[in-house]
């Protein structure tokens, strides 16, 4: 060791007047000589270190947000709620996929035959609607329970959930549908999709969001499948006096909920 | 003793059963034991203390706030820590997002706060080495230790705890008491059991339920002492004996109305709790 840190160095390093080089080299110094960490020790500043501490330690330990965290947050939401959306049954990848796949599946057979483009149309407003049933529930979610019990604003949480896997679900099925080439059957299936999930929304009021979910596209399966047992045209579900009445119950809903008093308080914000 | 919490003749009914008729009790600060059989009503009065669940009748009061109040029971629940009979948990986080993740429902703003809050609980249940492991990664003790960890977020002053040391092993369980005791400290700690060794480790007070009604409230000393001159030993099963079993040494430990003439030992909490029960089931016969 052929030298050792002078008071006036020792002083100088601390107050960060020393360069990088000289720096590096006091530190590397006072690794293996205890008379100048003795030297340096009491005019360390202990707030500082204690700062940049609390810095390191929040760099090591927080959690690395997921792909679909990254993504909400670069569109603006906070990283509070898109950890809170992260968690959403329904946005996970596997749910995804399994969204993409069947409706990419019903995509092909609505270009292959007029019975195909009749299956897009009926599994289409569906997809959004499962999503929401998988968004937030009992039956769905692992911390429904102990959420409960939680000051977080339960309809806060319903409804951020439902936005984004609506979004989500929308853009997936609206982004496949642009691959059909009948027009009409590319956009047909969104009125009657936005009246279901606005009814179900509506509905979770009283019950649960994810009996509400299945009870409305369950009502919807009946529908399709007695007009198609009937012989009559499922196709004709989609005609226009159907999509003003589908527009009329989407509308409704959207109101009655955003003019509810329980819901503007119930969807606080946090303080 | 200050009262945490105060209950009136509450009452709840699930269809055809009454899970809970006409309870009413007091608890103040300090680990009170909540003991009873299956289908007693025990995980239905915590879901109602935890506020997962109104009941249909009686009056709950918890810190001073009543729950029924909307307002009242968002203040409540802040200063509220539930570990449910079986926690879920988003399997794919890590056990620091997990608990961040409560930390977020539980209000606890400001990111560098709320990762000090998380990494203190952590730390607290003894989880800090493995808080990058994902959830489903770990055991099911560990996993129980992270829903303890995110029960203590925000420092609660009331602790509702279900069946915390169910399906754990022995060495587990005297790690989940240590904690359960050092969270017992300056707040109030309500926790169901069927373990009897908990309730006499930890308890302060303990409540036996039966059929949704309280059939004791008292100390574990107190519970014991129900059996007091009601235990002796003897060779064979006595048939006076309501309950009897043979233990290790070969001799059958006999609990009822003793017999002229017997030795009597000296009771434990379990001995207690079987004669109240036992006491209950003859009678109901």
């Amino acid at each position: 060791m052929s030298w050792h840190i002078s008071e006036r160095l020792a002083v100088a390093y601390v107050d960060g007047a020393v360069d990088g080089a000289r720096a590096a080299s006091i530190e590397a110094h006072v690794l293996n000589c205890a008379a100048c960490r003795g030297l340096l020790a009491p005019a360390a500043p202990t707030d500082r270190l204690a700062a940049i501490w609390a810095e390191v330690e929040e760099e090591v330990d927080a959690p690395r947000p997921t792909w679909i965290e990254r993504l909400l947050c670069r569109c603006g939401m906070s990283a509070e709620d898109a950890r809170l959306l992260a968690a959403a049954p329904s946005l996970q990848l596997s749910w995804l996929a399994s969204l993409v796949a069947v409706l990419a599946f019903a995509v092909a057979a609505a270009q292959s035959s007029e019975r195909g483009a009749l299956a897009f149309l009926v599994l289409a407003p569906l997809a959004p609607v499962v999503a929401v049933a998988g968004a937030y529930g009992r039956g769905v979610d692992p911390t429904y329970e102990v959420t409960r019990s939680t000051p977080y604003p339960a309809y806060r949480l319903l409804i951020l959930r439902v936005t984004a896997v609506v979004v989500v679900a929308l853009l997936v099925t609206s982004v496949l549908a642009l691959l059909i080439t009948d027009s009409w059957v590319a956009v047909a299936w969104l009125l009657p999709c936005l009246a279901m999930v606005s009814l179900a929304l509506f509905l979770s009021r009283w019950i649960d969001l994810t009996v509400a979910a299945v009870g409305v596209g369950s009502v919807y399966v009946v529908v399709v499948g007695a007009t198609f047992a009937t012989d009559a045209q499922v196709r004709d579900l989609y005609q226009p006096t159907m999509q003003l009445l589908a527009a009329a119950v989407a509308t409704a809903c959207t109101l009655l909920i955003v003019a509810s008093p329980h819901n503007r308080t119930a969807f606080r914000r946090i303080p | 003793m200050t009262t945490a919490v105060s209950v009136e003749n509450i009452r709840k009914r699930f269809a055809r059963t009454q899970a809970l008729d006409g309870v009413t009790l007091r608890l103040g600060d300090g680990v009170t034991g909540l003991l009873g059989p299956n289908g007693a009503g025990k995980t239905t009065m915590l879901r109602i203390l935890a506020t997962v669940l109104a009941p249909d009748d009686g009056r709950v009061r918890m810190l001073g706030l009543d729950p029924a109040d909307p307002r009242e029971r968002t203040e409540l629940r802040r200063q509220l820590g539930y570990l449910p009979q079986d926690p879920g948990f988003q399997r794919g986080f890590s056990v620091f997002a997990f608990v961040d993740y409560m930390a977020i429902l539980k209000e606890i703003t400001g990111t560098r706060r709320r990762h000090e809050e998380v990494r203190r609980v952590i730390e607290a249940v003894d989880l800090t080495s493995v808080s990058g492991k994902r959830v489903r990664a770990l055991s099911g003790g560990m996993r129980r230790r992270v829903a303890l960890a995110a029960a203590l977020l925000g420092d609660p002053a009331l602790l509702v705890l279900d069946e915390p040391t169910a399906g754990l092993d022995p060495e587990q369980r005297l790690r989940f008491r240590e904690l359960v005791s050092q969270a017992g400290e300056g707040r109030a700690v309500l926790l169901s059991t069927h373990q009897t060794e908990d309730v006499a480790a930890l308890c302060r007070d303990v409540v036996v339920l039966n059929e949704g009604r309280v059939l004791f409230q008292g100390t574990p000393t107190q519970l014991a002492e129900h059996a007091q001159g009601r235990v002796w030993f003897a060779g064979e099963r006595d048939p006076r004996a309501q309950i009897a079993w043979r233990t290790g040494e070969g001799l059958h430990r006999n609990l009822g109305a003793a017999p002229d003439g017997v030795e009597t030992v000296a009771p434990t909490l379990e001995d207690g709790y079987l004669l109240l029960l036992g006491t209950r089931i003859e009678e109901a016969a």
